[in-house]
């Protein structure tokens, strides 16, 4: 819950839509600057002059099952006010500068099929005993 | 042996004016932004701090008021007033995660491994990380590669066990293992926390833009 008045000046603000959208995830009405959408299709927004600090930055995210880790990384330094300039802004941390870097991000994949699992990165030191019986 | 007495004489005579008179901003600077009061108000004004309260026998108020406050619950009013004010003021609680706390630069997360700009790895198996980690969660194994070259066959995390200390990311002389800034890693099962050397690449291929950005915020201060 929120002031009387700033709910209504921010529904004013973002219009009826975006108002819904907003209560049904966040639970809260926000109006800020779209900053930038990342390749994942999160977007970014940000509003320094009206938020409280630490709720001036928040994320629009894509998916409707929304997790953190859906947050590209360099977009999750700015969101954690680890960086002043957006990825969009910085060139450091953009991605695909780097030929090895991965295609297109993949948020943590736990409880699902493609969950990472431990393996061996070593051949064995030793091996089984195969018993093998001599003809008599 | 050097007395403290002769280290102190040593000390006068060296020139410090080098560095308090030097001017800050020959190294890079961090923020590139301007500094911002802490409310959205300004800084606080200079009484902003309560005085205290009157004990018992400095009270002015007499007798029949105090027991009249006791009775009618003037100071139960008074606390319901203040839960009520903080009914209309904006919340000032994070949305988590939609809104996120600060973290700082050199935040000691998930582990990375990390490569050279080429795509080489940065690892050489000198196992000081295995050798200084105080939970022993590292495991390393190495070998020589086709082109001659000591590499790791092995590298495995035990996140479960990892106590986050960091001594791996400073006892590294190439900058290979480092902790990202990302906690977001959490897992359904233990046995996702049994880190191998491909995750561990993989992750540092995911996280370099944001451990390049780290690594440019700490630079001025190695």
């Amino acid at each position: 819950m929120s002031t009387i008045l700033r709910t209504l000046r921010n529904l004013r603000s973002i219009g009826l839509k975006e108002y819904g959208h907003q209560m049904q995830y966040m639970g809260d009405t926000k109006r800020g600057t779209l900053i930038a959408m990342d390749r994942y299709g999160n977007k970014y927004y940000e509003n320094l002059e009206e938020e409280l600090p630490l709720r001036t930055r928040w994320v629009d995210y894509k998916n409707k099952e929304y997790d953190a880790s859906q947050i590209e990384p360099g977009w999750h330094a700015w969101m954690s006010y680890l960086v002043d300039k957006p990825p969009s802004e910085d060139k450091i941390m953009q991605r695909q500068l780097r030929s090895w870097e991965p295609k297109e991000h993949r948020p943590v994949l736990t409880a699902s099929n493609s969950a990472y699992k431990p393996y061996n990165t070593t051949k064995n030191k030793y091996s089984a005993w195969k018993p093998a019986a001599t003809p008599r | 042996m050097a007395t403290p007495r002769a280290l102190t004489a040593l000390a006068r005579t060296r020139a410090t004016q080098n560095l308090t008179t030097a001017p800050r901003h020959q190294f890079a600077a961090f923020s590139t932004t301007t500094a911002r009061a802490a409310t959205t108000s300004g800084p606080p004004t200079a009484n902003f701090r309560q005085q205290r309260p009157a004990r018992w026998n400095e009270k002015k108020e007499s007798v029949w008021d105090q027991a009249g406050n006791y009775f009618l619950l003037t100071e139960m009013m008074r606390g319901m007033y203040v839960v009520l004010e903080q009914f209309f003021r904006p919340p000032y609680t994070i949305y988590y995660p939609f809104e996120k706390g600060p973290i700082s630069p050199r935040f000691r997360g998930e582990h990375a491994l990390r490569r050279y700009p080429t795509g080489e790895e940065r690892c050489i198996a000198c196992k000081l990380c295995e050798a200084i980690c105080p939970a022993q969660a590292i495991t390393i194994e190495a070998e020589e590669r086709e082109d001659g070259s000591r590499r790791t066959t092995r590298y495995d995390i035990d996140m479960t066990k990892c106590i986050y200390c960091g001594f791996c990311q400073e006892s590294c002389p190439v900058d290979a293992i480092v902790e990202s800034p990302n906690a977001e890693y959490a897992t359904e099962t233990r046995e996702e926390l049994l880190y191998n050397k491909e995750k561990l690449l993989s992750n540092g291929d995911k996280w370099e833009p944001e451990l390049a950005a780290v690594a440019r915020a700490d630079a001025p201060y190695r």
